[in-house]
């Protein structure tokens, strides 16, 4: 219930209980303010301040009355004064007083309320009659003494309570009476204090029950004092209220220490006055020692502003008002409110803060539950659209019939998941780059968008794509609309690293509004195959390492069908060159077969139309000696073909002996007597001699190859051929100014199968320099070729002294 | 043996071509051999054509694809039949690309060379 509730009710509860409150000023004459039932009290309106005080007091009483105003001033407690009052319509009243001094904004005023106990000018028989009933009937016991403190008279139904009649005690002394009980000290001296003129007031047990006794002095018409009055109020039940109240109390402070809250009280200068509460505990505060102190001991105070002193200041001020504060890292709701005396002011305040540590806690707990929450929510959508976006991705690279169009598709489904533009450039097998792929999101700009696949990246550029196909590694560009705004006011260093130089490229990134992109590596097999750029228009999209994930797990799927298509490709021209080599042997082998046959046939036709005699003769030779040359080439045709076989089965072995290269030559040489002068070709040698430890048929397969070579390609030109001792070893040289070979086959001659020229013009299998190569390894030795297009080509052989014959040891025996 | 019309053998292999040419001189046949493109080319340059041009296909220096290209391409021995002579598994294939009257696979049957020879430059009539 509001207080203010309660200060309704006050007027009320002060009048049935016949009370009066008013304050008096320091010296007590004049009333500042007083309550209800004040005119009837006086006889004077309510609210009349400064009426006179302490001359309506009779003048008899006047002196006690202002004894007992600084008796106040001086120990603060109550006292009180039975006193007559000089009423407005001439009369008198017994009043009784209770007054205490208390602190006022102004200085020091009394707090006064008068109960009205008797008057003098009624009836005194009505008046006797109506005491006597009414004593008979409360447990209160009225008594007066003689000067001597003999009791003259004793009423009250206190006395039966006692066990005593009012004739058993009249005529006894107070000494006599209370010896050896509890009272006997405070009782004999009040009554000596009354009979020494001063009211007295005491409290004490006396047979078994409980009372508040008030002495007076009892004086005679004059005023002097002829004995004592005293009155025992029986205030045993009372007390056993408030011993349930104290009790009550005390269980009500365990109960307010066990919270974990703090419950103080101030006075009005914001001193403590009080402080309970385990809370203190957890703050390593202890009450007793706060009591007394300002407010800033119990509570951080800062500036004027400080919700902890402007809350007291508000309750001071008649309003209630909480706040939340931390406080030695616990959390608090404070309430604070005015506290207001018995008299309804306002006194101070009382505080209370309730520990919402936990509760935060558990609060912070849900929240932090939540959010995370939330975010694994969040997250577990993310990957769903993330997995979507592949399986979309892939189903397009699974269907597309070539990498471009499934690029082309991968980059439209992109946009704008991923980015605004996306574009993809491929590393080619010559190490140029080609950009395909080039989607954007929106029509105007996308037409521009494709301008951008007429313009490659230079390979060489330091920046960009043709970076991260160097490195492999997949980068962030940000910043990018800034540097293009710099093109044409700032030198190239400061130019976007978009790995182009070209200005209409930038001009179109410009346009583009190109702010931040990412590249990532198409690699496949740990070869980068080419990149894939996803791009930016807007500062909102910033690539981190989620995208840069998912980037780079798209970059693999594309990367694995661009190596698929190669492999693909590969594999379709080791068909092509095997179906182009067994075209090529079916023709090698049939040629010599067809001369063969001719010459059987012709044989033949000669024997059935005659003898081959006389000049049939010569012809007959002439056919067995075609067939006789057909036989070996077929020979050797068969015998390059198992070389091939041997070689790639690592199975050319070889019968070593002390052989001279010199002498191997001059036997090639002169086989091919006939060929050399059919074809024309001048020969020139420088030939020395050149011992070793080598098999002398693989080596003159070696030179027939080479100077077959030559004869077939050297367009009747001269032939060198040279043989000398070398460095460790001896070297060969054959040297032709035919038709030569192009730069770009140089490298591939000595491959199986191929042939520096059309098989058009040139028949052979393209196995002999494949041969040559494999046995000058299998010798230790080596070789390589020199060549100018349409100028010719120079063989160097270079053989160690000895092969090495690691698989037979018995060779060199 | 003068009504009969000479035969152009072109053919890079010498064997091949000598006994070719041993064969038709002996069937009664003026024979002309080249073992190039070119080489029969020049041969064509006389004013006494061929009655047919047996081709072979791979040979150094102009080819018999060139050769047959550069034919068609001058009328005035662009009428020259011509049959091609190639152990060439594609030969048909070939063959039908350059227009030719026909092929002979090798490695060839004498019997219908001198069929094929005898139908385009034997006696008239």
């Amino acid at each position: 219930m509001a207080t203010n509730a309660y200060e309704a009710r006050i007027p009320e509860i002060l009048q049935t209980l016949g009370e009066v409150i008013f304050e008096l000023d320091a010296t007590g004459d004049r009333v500042l303010c007083a309550g209800p039932g004040f005119e009837a009290l006086v006889g004077v309106e309510t609210g009349a301040r400064g009426i006179a005080w302490l001359a309506r007091v009779v003048k008899d009483d006047r002196s006690r009355f202002q004894e007992a105003l600084r008796a106040s001033r001086v120990d603060g407690q109550e006292h009180v004064v039975v006193h007559g009052l000089h009423t407005r319509d001439g009369g008198r009243r017994r009043v009784r007083t209770v007054l205490r001094a208390m602190k006022a904004p102004d200085g020091i005023t009394f707090a006064v309320r008068s109960t009205g106990i008797a008057a003098p000018d009624e009836d005194l028989a009505g008046g006797q009659t109506r005491l006597a009933f009414l004593l008979s009937n409360v447990p209160d016991i009225l008594w007066t003494t003689d000067q001597s403190m003999r009791i003259l008279t004793s009423e009250g139904a206190g006395l039966s309570i006692l066990g005593l009649k009012a004739g058993q005690v009249v005529g006894m002394r107070i000494p006599e009476f209370v010896a050896g009980s509890e009272a006997e000290q405070l009782a004999n001296a009040a009554h000596q204090a009354a009979l020494d003129g001063r009211a007295t007031s005491y409290e004490s047990d006396f047979s078994g029950r409980s009372y508040s006794v008030h002495v007076e002095p009892l004086r005679d018409g004059a005023g002097t004092v002829v004995g004592t009055i005293g009155l025992a109020m029986d205030v045993t039940e009372r007390r056993r209220a408030e011993g349930a109240l104290r009790e009550s109390e005390m269980r009500l402070r365990m109960l307010i220490n066990q919270m974990p809250d703090i419950l103080w009280t101030t006075d009005r200068d914001l001193k403590i006055t009080s402080c309970v509460g385990s809370g203190l505990g957890n703050l390593g505060l202890e009450p007793a020692p706060l009591v007394g102190q300002p407010l800033s001991a119990l509570l951080p105070t800062g500036t004027k502003s400080d919700a902890t002193m402007a809350a007291h200041q508000a309750a001071l001020a008649g309003r209630s008002s909480s706040f939340d504060r931390e406080w030695q890292g616990r959390a608090f709701t404070v309430h604070v409110e005015p506290f207001f005396d018995a008299y309804g002011l306002i006194g101070g305040t009382i505080g209370l803060a309730l520990d919402i540590t936990e509760r935060k806690r558990a609060e912070q707990t849900r929240d932090r539950l939540l959010a995370e929450e939330q975010e694994a929510r969040r997250a577990a959508e993310e990957s769903e659209e993330r997995a979507a976006f592949l399986a979309d991705a892939s189903k397009i690279l699974v269907g597309a019939l070539d990498f471009e169009s499934a690029f082309s598709g991968v980059a439209r489904l992109t946009v704008p998941y991923l980015a605004d533009f996306c574009v993809f450039d491929v590393l080619e097998e010559d190490g140029s780059i080609s950009r395909m792929a080039v989607a954007h999101g929106e029509s105007r700009r996308g037409a521009i968008a494709q301008q951008l696949v007429k313009y490659s990246p230079d390979p060489a550029a330091p920046e960009g794509v043709p970076k991260v196909m160097r490195t492999g590694q997949a980068e962030i560009y940000t910043g990018v609309r800034e540097a293009l705004q710099k093109i044409g006011n700032a030198g190239p260093d400061q130019w976007p690293p978009v790995g182009t130089r070209n200005l209409e490229t930038l001009r179109l990134l410009r346009v583009l509004n190109l702010c931040s992109y990412m590249t990532v590596p198409l690699v496949g097999r740990g070869r980068t195959l080419g990149t894939i750029t996803f791009a930016a228009d807007n500062e909102e999209r910033r690539y981190g390492p989620a995208d840069l994930a998912l980037a780079e797990d798209l970059a693999r799927r594309c990367a694995l069908v661009i190596d698929n298509a190669r492999l693909y490709e590969r594999a379709q021209e080791a068909i092509r060159i095997r179906e182009e080599f067994l075209s090529i042997a079916s023709h090698e082998l049939r040629t010599p077969i067809t001369s063969l046959q001719l010459a059987v046939q012709n044989s033949l036709d000669m024997l059935q139309s005659g003898a081959p005699a006389g000049s049939g003769g010569e012809r007959f030779a002439r056919s067995l000696l075609v067939a006789e040359r057909q036989t070996r080439r077929l020979g050797r045709l068969v015998e390059a073909l198992l070389d091939v076989s041997r070689i790639q089965a690592g199975r050319l072995n070889l019968t070593l002996a002390e052989i001279d290269l010199a002498d191997i030559v001059r036997d090639v040489l002169r086989a091919f007597d006939g060929e050399l002068r059919a074809a024309g070709c001048a020969l020139s040698l420088a030939i020395g001699p050149a011992v070793g430890y080598w098999d002398a048929g693989r080596l003159e397969q070696v030179v027939t190859n080479l100077l077959g070579n030559a004869l077939k390609y050297g367009a009747g030109r001269p032939i060198h051929v040279g043989v000398s001792a070398v460095d460790g070893g001896v070297g060969l040289t054959v040297k032709d100014h035919g038709i030569g070979i192009a730069s770009e086959r140089l490298s591939s001659i000595f491959d199986p199968f191929e042939r520096a020229v059309s098989a058009e013009h040139f028949g052979g299998l393209g196995l002999g320099l494949y041969i040559v190569k494999n046995i000058l390894e299998a010798h230790g030795g080596s070789i390589h070729v020199e060549s100018d297009l349409g100028r010719g080509s120079t063989f160097h052989v270079e053989l160690p002294r000895r092969a090495p014959t690691p698989s037979h040891p018995e060779a060199e025996a | 043996m003068s009504d009969r019309r000479p035969v152009l053998l072109v053919e890079d292999d010498s064997d091949i071509r000598e006994m070719i040419g041993d064969i038709l001189e002996h069937k009664g046949y003026n024979v002309m051999t080249a073992s190039s493109g070119q080489e029969a080319l020049d041969r064509l340059a006389t004013p006494l054509l061929p009655g047919l041009i047996l081709l072979d296909l791979m040979m150094p220096g102009m080819s018999g694809v060139e050769f047959r290209k550069a034919q068609t391409q001058d009328p005035r021995i662009a009428p020259i039949p011509v049959v091609v002579l190639s152990g060439d598994a594609g030969i048909e294939r070939k063959s039908d690309a350059l227009g030719v009257a026909g092929y002979v696979k090798k490695p060839i049957e004498l019997r219908l060379l001198i069929d094929i020879v005898d139908r385009f430059c034997g006696a008239r009539g």
